[in-house]
């Protein structure tokens, strides 16, 4: 089978329930890529992924997963996909061996050898009770049932929450070394935005509903600088768009600025003056559009 | 579709082969009404254990394996239904084969056979439809249509479970002897299961949360930021005073809550339903459904006992907030059955009785239950009340009901219970099996 140019594609992804509405989403994961799929709480993450894998009937919307339609051939794609998540709760099947007997049947790629390996470097005994483990071994455990069968995207839902450093960086590390040994794509959902900023290359930020930013890791981050200005705002309704205050001081303000929007060049014309103005990191942008009112997107 | 089959038989040889030997037995006894009561561990090995596997995660595990989902929900009515169905019929078989032997019976009873797998596969089938309706994770974002939706098939399918005893009372032994009324209940179940069969998709995350338009709130302007005010309407306060983990543990505590909520409901059914009956009251009916429900219920708080600990409220307290689940549900029970009893020519006594007698011991054997470690051991010594409702229930405990014992037993249950609540809630943190690890609520 031919490598799909995007491991996850998109198009007008709709799902709506009585008090929330996902999307219209449009998403566009390349292959090969680290995507960090951020969001504060509610955004609409966890719905997004389980509409990625199947795990519920969007209202509309078009879906291709490694290059198979969701719509008609949901279990092809499944074969091709890894999946993480602290919800994944494996303790029906009491040991950790018993688990995997019953997961490894489903995929015809299962790598035993692999998967011991990846017990050992994650310190779990393949006969421990899973019931006993603790929060952090039940995510390993779950992330080893994703790896084994070397999937090509692998889907991971908030894979370090509740981790040590330690932890947390093992997991980076298996993650990076899977990365590495193919063309394979990691779909990522986290809240560690310092991790992520280093071990993602693009990134997708959601809020509401709908997506806000999407690219390149750089290019997003890149785009947007905190800014210090004087700026007698009495008196303006101006609508401006891509300009994220953060504090405002009778004339002086400071705001995080997206210089591709027509916010600030609006603010200029209306007789904003720059005192200074530093790169941001991915957390600053999140915060600040996430702290705003629903209605700003800046995606283009 | 044969793996998850496999897997299955393979976690649960133990409840079956456990299952398979009391309908084998009660197939021996020769005695047909034993065979129907037998049918009883049909609702164990399917919905309920269905039930308990969805509670901890097992149908999300599945749902994120590559098999179509259609036939995973197909596998897992064949679990509920079929497997359980098959099974009693080889039980019974065997049993009645064992029973011509030893010259308990003269021949096979295939009529009797027949009729009970009809009504094991019409039983476990309409139990199954209404499962589809709960609302298993109490999802944040319910309204209260869905609520609604979720507390009547709740208790609907709590009085399902009691139901059996009162519907494997009335289905006749015999094909000749089933009447015309019996027929048209058949063919409704007969549609109720297929209903069921074809809404086993919606078990599974995803797949239960009903689509409808939304407000979408009008465009707001980008504007210099205003101090935010901490909001005080909904559950927001709740939110805010208790940390991490905080939505989760509210929505887990409403779930609990409307769990003891539909369970109520479910056993103050049980006189109303009785009331409507010509025949003198089934006293082993009323046990069944009281021991489902104190079941229930006590399940249903002390798998939560964690969130229960994290409220500012002391173990005693948290004790008494435990026994008064049941004691209530079983007081207004007894309060309806009182009630209803002067529009009736019943006896009251002894139902009265019973109900609280065995209200008081489902939830010691639940309390004694969680303290057991080994699973199959901790299953023998819940069912505790129901060995005691197929045995002495046939041989009169109507007769103990009114001696002086009882008294002096409820008071040994009472005491046992508070003493073995306050232990469980003590060594709580071993306890406690979350749902979802870590998250109890998924995040949207």
């Amino acid at each position: 089978m031919k490598t799909p140019s995007a491991a996850i594609q998109v198009r007008g992804l709709t799902k709506v329930f009585p008090s929330f509405q996902l999307g219209p989403l449009d998403l566009t994961v390349p292959t090969g890529s680290i995507y960090a799929f951020i969001g504060p709480n509610g955004a609409g993450k966890t719905t997004t992924i389980d509409l990625l894998l199947s795990m519920g009937q969007p209202t509309s919307g078009h879906r291709e997963v490694c290059g198979f339609n969701l719509d008609t051939s949901d279990a092809e794609a499944k074969r091709h996909i890894g999946y993480v998540s602290p919800e994944l709760n494996f303790a029906t099947w009491g040991r950790i061996d018993r688990a995997l007997r019953f997961i490894k049947g489903f995929y015809p790629t299962w790598d035993d050898a692999y998967c011991n390996r990846l017990l050992a470097a994650f310190g779990l005994e393949s006969t421990a009770k899973i019931a006993t483990l603790s929060f952090g071994q039940k995510i390993k455990l779950s992330l080893v049932t994703a790896l084994a069968h070397r999937p090509e995207l692998l889907i991971l839902d908030e894979p370090t929450v509740g981790l040590d450093a330690v932890s947390k960086r093992q997991i980076f590390a298996e993650l990076l070394a899977a990365v590495r040994e193919g063309e394979r794509t990691v779909f990522l959902s986290s809240h560690g935005l310092t991790d992520l900023e280093r071990f993602a290359d693009h990134v997708g930020m959601i809020r509401g509903g709908k997506l806000l930013v999407e690219g390149p890791m750089d290019d997003v981050v890149g785009r947007f600088r905190m800014v210090d200005f004087d700026w007698d705002a009495t008196g303006q309704s101006a609508d401006l768009e891509g300009v994220f205050f953060q504090q405002r001081d009778s004339k002086r303000c400071r705001a995080l600025v997206d210089h591709t929007a027509p916010g600030w060049r609006r603010i200029q014309s209306l007789g904003g003056i720059e005192l200074a103005s530093n790169p941001v990191t991915l957390e600053e942008v999140f915060i600040a559009l996430a702290e705003q009112p629903q209605s700003n997107p800046t995606r283009r | 579709m044969n793996r998850i089959l496999t897997d299955y038989l393979r976690r649960w040889w133990g409840l079956i082969l456990l299952g398979g030997l009391a309908v084998t037995a009660t197939a021996v006894s020769g005695d047909p009404k034993t065979m129907r009561m037998g049918l009883i561990w049909a609702l164990f090995a399917g919905p309920l254990l269905l039930a308990m596997e969805h509670r901890r995660g097992y149908l999300r595990i599945l749902a994120t394996l590559p098999v179509d989902l259609s036939k995973t929900a197909r596998a897992m009515w064949g679990i509920s239904i079929v497997t359980p169905t098959l099974l009693t019929l080889a039980g019974e078989l065997l049993g009645s084969v064992i029973a011509v032997g030893f010259g308990n019976r003269a021949d096979v009873p295939w009529e009797v056979i027949l009729i009970n797998a009809l009504f094991v596969v019409l039983w476990l089938g309409s139990s199954f439809c209404i499962m589809t309706f709960l609302p298993w994770l109490g999802a944040p974002n319910e309204t209260v249509p869905t609520t609604v939706r979720g507390v009547v098939a709740g208790g609907l399918w709590g009085f399902w479970w009691g139901g059996y005893m009162i519907f494997a009372m009335k289905i006749a032994m015999r094909l000749d002897e089933i009447t015309t009324f019996s027929w048209w209940t058949v063919g409704a179940l007969l549609l109720v299961s297929v209903w069921g069969f074809s809404r086993a998709k919606t078990l599974f995350p995803g797949w239960n949360l009903p689509s409808s338009p939304v407000h979408r709130p009008s465009p707001v302007k980008t504007s210099p930021p205003a101090p935010s005010k901490p909001s005080t309407s909904g559950t927001g306060w709740l939110c805010s005073d208790f940390g991490a983990s905080q939505t989760g543990m509210v929505v887990s505590l409403v779930s609990t809550l409307r769990q003891g909520l539909m369970i109520t409901m479910m056993m103050l059914m049980i006189p109303v339903i009785f009331s409507f009956l010509q025949r003198p009251w089934e006293p082993i009916g009323i046990m069944g459904v009281l021991s489902f429900g104190g079941f229930g219920i006590t399940m249903g708080w002390i798998t939560s006992l964690r969130q229960w600990r994290m409220l500012p409220i002391s173990t005693d307290r948290l004790m008494f907030i435990g026994l008064a689940q049941v004691w209530i549900p079983t007081l207004l029970s007894t309060l309806a059955t009182l009630v209803l009893s002067a529009f009736t020519a019943h006896s009251i006594s002894t139902v009265g009785s019973l109900l609280f007698f065995f209200g008081v011991l489902t939830q010691s054997v639940v309390a004694i239950g969680m303290n057991v470690r080994n699973p199959m051991a901790r299953i023998m010594v819940m069912m505790v009340p129901f060995y005691m409702m197929m045995g002495l229930g046939r041989f009169g405990l109507s007769h103990l009901s009114q001696s002086a014992i009882l008294p002096y037993a409820l008071l040994l249950l009472f005491f046992g219970s508070a003493a073995l609540i306050r232990h469980t809630l003590k060594t709580s943190s071993q306890l406690y099996h979350p749902v979802m690890p870590g998250i109890p609520t998924p995040e949207r």
